[in-house]
């Protein structure tokens, strides 16, 4: 199914991510693991791609619930991270320091263990950390209403 | 044409190949018309004083002593105000028992409009169908075309689409057009009361295929006097370009000229380019915007025509029989109008493009979903919404037959979201979730 953005990320590729020069001027400008969290990223959604097509071909009862943990956890760096609002203010402009802290906080959801009873009430949760995301990329970054949406998500992690 | 008098009748042709005759005579310009016993044909080539001339029905049965008279200039049309509410043919004759226009002549097939005169386009043309005012939204000075399977209504949307659109001209460029096709849109025009500013140039399907070559040429040269000379807006409607483009694949195959790919002339984007390019936002407010009908073979767009149509224009509404809900829809998935953004947000309300975004991504869950019934598995709650909010969405706002204004579009998709779905699965923007969010009733 054809969706935004049009650059695919995972046929979509730069050979620059893998020069040391690179990666070192990425380290000190970016992030010091920025590399690392962009291949850790592109992997996530790698082995959503494939376990969407598990489910596919198995059906939601047919796999293991951490299967769709999986799909959901590439879901949200979909939603949260490569789609981007054109027609935004906001969304369409951002910062490389927004892009690094975005980036980070949704690995460091993807990095959170939850605990599930079926694959509905996963898809629905993580179905709400996507619309809070979402709003953060339509808030002004940092400013008070960001950091209530950012509230908002740790108080839904830690549940 | 009638014959004038003390006119040179030429008596002796020098060679016949299956499109062309030449012969050889003075005083002869490059494009100019002639008939060759009876025939109409174009001078495409000039050496010396040999002269060859393509005859648009063939040669076949043409003798060495045919009679061949030349017009003395290329196609033109004589252009004037008493052009509205007219029929022509292809050689801008009129079919319709009128008198001949009166007016300046002019020659068809001229250069567009220079890059460096026209001016961004920037205004949003209503259409009242949802598939295309909401999703893919038409600006005037665009060209753009629809791909369609022959039996889809694709004319009678074309014609609806004329109607509600508020512009000064429409011209219709009719090629291959069915008598019944050809009456349909005289009768439409006719019953809308709205003939005073529609020109139409047909070329029906008994009429040879070659002559519809000139058919877009004389609607577009119709459409820059009024948009250049008379600063009006002007849609011009070409059906259908694929009948155009067999008609070139006929002539470049009889003049021997290699064939391209799907059979067609190499020059084909040529062809189509400069038909397309004469789409225009003039800074005077004057304006040519072209809505053309490309039908697809069994939906195959990697053919020649609507490849080439693609690269060139400026998106594609795709029309499909949506079998759901027995439809005909505007597929929110293939279809595209590239200028969208221009006037999206700009020109209609703050909440379109999230809503026009989302209502297309829940309908493609909703395909989602139906792949998985179709291989047996059980629907969860949210697939089973989904596909009802497929079914109002594609009867209430993508199917053909709708007619509101956007307002209520974006009203009858909040609606929609409200019905089947929470705030949090639409992830719009919570700002415009306060504004425009309705509960279900």
């Amino acid at each position: 199914m054809k969706r935004y953005p049009a650059v695919d990320p995972i046929d979509s590729y730069s050979k620059y991510l893998e020069y040391p020069e690179v990666i070192e001027f990425l380290a000190e400008r970016v992030d010091k693991h920025w590399v690392e969290k962009v291949n850790r990223a592109k992997n996530i959604i790698r082995r959503g791609k494939e376990v969407a097509d598990q489910i596919n071909i198995l059906g939601d009862d047919g796999v293991p619930m951490s299967y769709h943990e999986l799909y959901w956890k590439s879901e949200l760096i979909d939603f949260a991270i490569l789609q981007q609002d054109a027609f935004d203010p906001i969304d369409s402009l951002t910062s490389m320091e927004r892009q690094e802290y975005m980036l980070t906080l949704v690995l460091d959801v993807c990095d959170t263990h939850l605990e599930f009873d079926n694959f509905e009430e996963c898809g629905n949760f993580y179905k709400e950390l996507i619309n809070i995301l979402r709003q953060m990329n339509y808030s002004e970054f940092k400013s008070e209403q960001f950091n209530r949406y950012l509230e908002q998500l740790n108080n839904k992690l830690k549940k | 044409m009638t014959t004038k008098a003390f006119q040179r009748i030429y008596t002796q042709l020098e060679a016949i190949t299956k499109a062309t005759v030449s012969l050889r005579a003075a005083g002869i310009t490059n494009d100019e018309l002639a008939t060759v016993d009876g025939r109409l044909a174009q001078v495409v080539k000039i050496k010396d004083n040999l002269v060859t001339l393509q005859i648009f029905e063939g040669t076949e049965g043409i003798p060495t002593n045919a009679e061949v008279l030349f017009f003395g200039e290329p196609p033109a049309l004589n252009v004037s105000d008493d052009l509205a509410g007219r029929f022509f043919n292809a050689y801008g004759q009129p079919i319709d028992d009128g008198p001949p226009i009166e007016g300046e002549r002019r020659y068809i097939g001229g250069p567009s409009v220079n890059p460096f005169r026209r001016k961004q386009p920037s205004q949003l043309i209503p259409t009242g169908i949802a598939g295309i005012d909401l999703n893919n939204t038409l600006v005037s000075g665009q060209k753009i075309p629809f791909f369609a399977d022959p039996d889809q209504p694709y004319n009678q949307v074309m014609a609806q689409v004329a109607l509600r659109a508020d512009v000064d001209k429409i011209i219709l460029g009719g090629m291959g057009l069915s008598n019944d096709d050809y009456l349909y849109f005289r009768q439409v025009f006719e019953g809308a009361g709205a003939l005073n500013k529609i020109i139409s140039f047909v070329n029906t399907t008994e009429q040879p295929p070659v002559e519809r070559l000139l058919i877009p040429d004389m609607a577009l040269a119709a459409a820059e006097y009024f948009a250049v000379d008379k600063n009006e807006k002007v849609l011009v409607l070409l059906t259908d370009m694929t009948l155009y483009a067999d008609a070139l694949c006929i002539v470049s195959n009889r003049m021997d000229q290699i064939p391209s790919k799907d059979s067609m002339p190499g020059s084909l984007y040529s062809d189509l380019a400069k038909i397309y390019e004469k789409a225009v936002q003039l800074p005077d407010g004057g304006s040519i915007t072209i809505i053309a009908v490309t039908t697809l073979n069994d939906g195959d767009i990697t053919h020649a025509i609507p490849d080439n149509t693609g690269y060139i224009t400026e998106g594609q509404l795709f029309l499909r029989m949506d079998t759901d809900t027995g439809k005909v829809i505007v597929d929110p998935f293939r279809s595209l109008s590239r200028l969208k953004q221009l006037v999206i947000g700009k020109q209609t309300r703050e909440d379109h493009n999230q809503v026009m975004n989302t209502a297309v991504r829940l309908y493609a869950d909703a395909a989602n979903a139906k792949t998985k019934l179709e291989n047996g598995f059980d629907l969860s709650d949210y697939d089973l919404r989904c596909l009802d909010y497929a079914k109002e969405y594609s009867t209430r706002l993508l199917a053909i037959d709708v007619n509101i204004p956007i307002d209520e579009m974006l009203d009858t998709a909040w609606e929609l979201f409200g019905k089947y779905f929470s705030k949090a699965e639409t992830g719009i923007r919570e700002a415009l979730v306060e504004k425009y969010w309705k509960d279900k009733e």
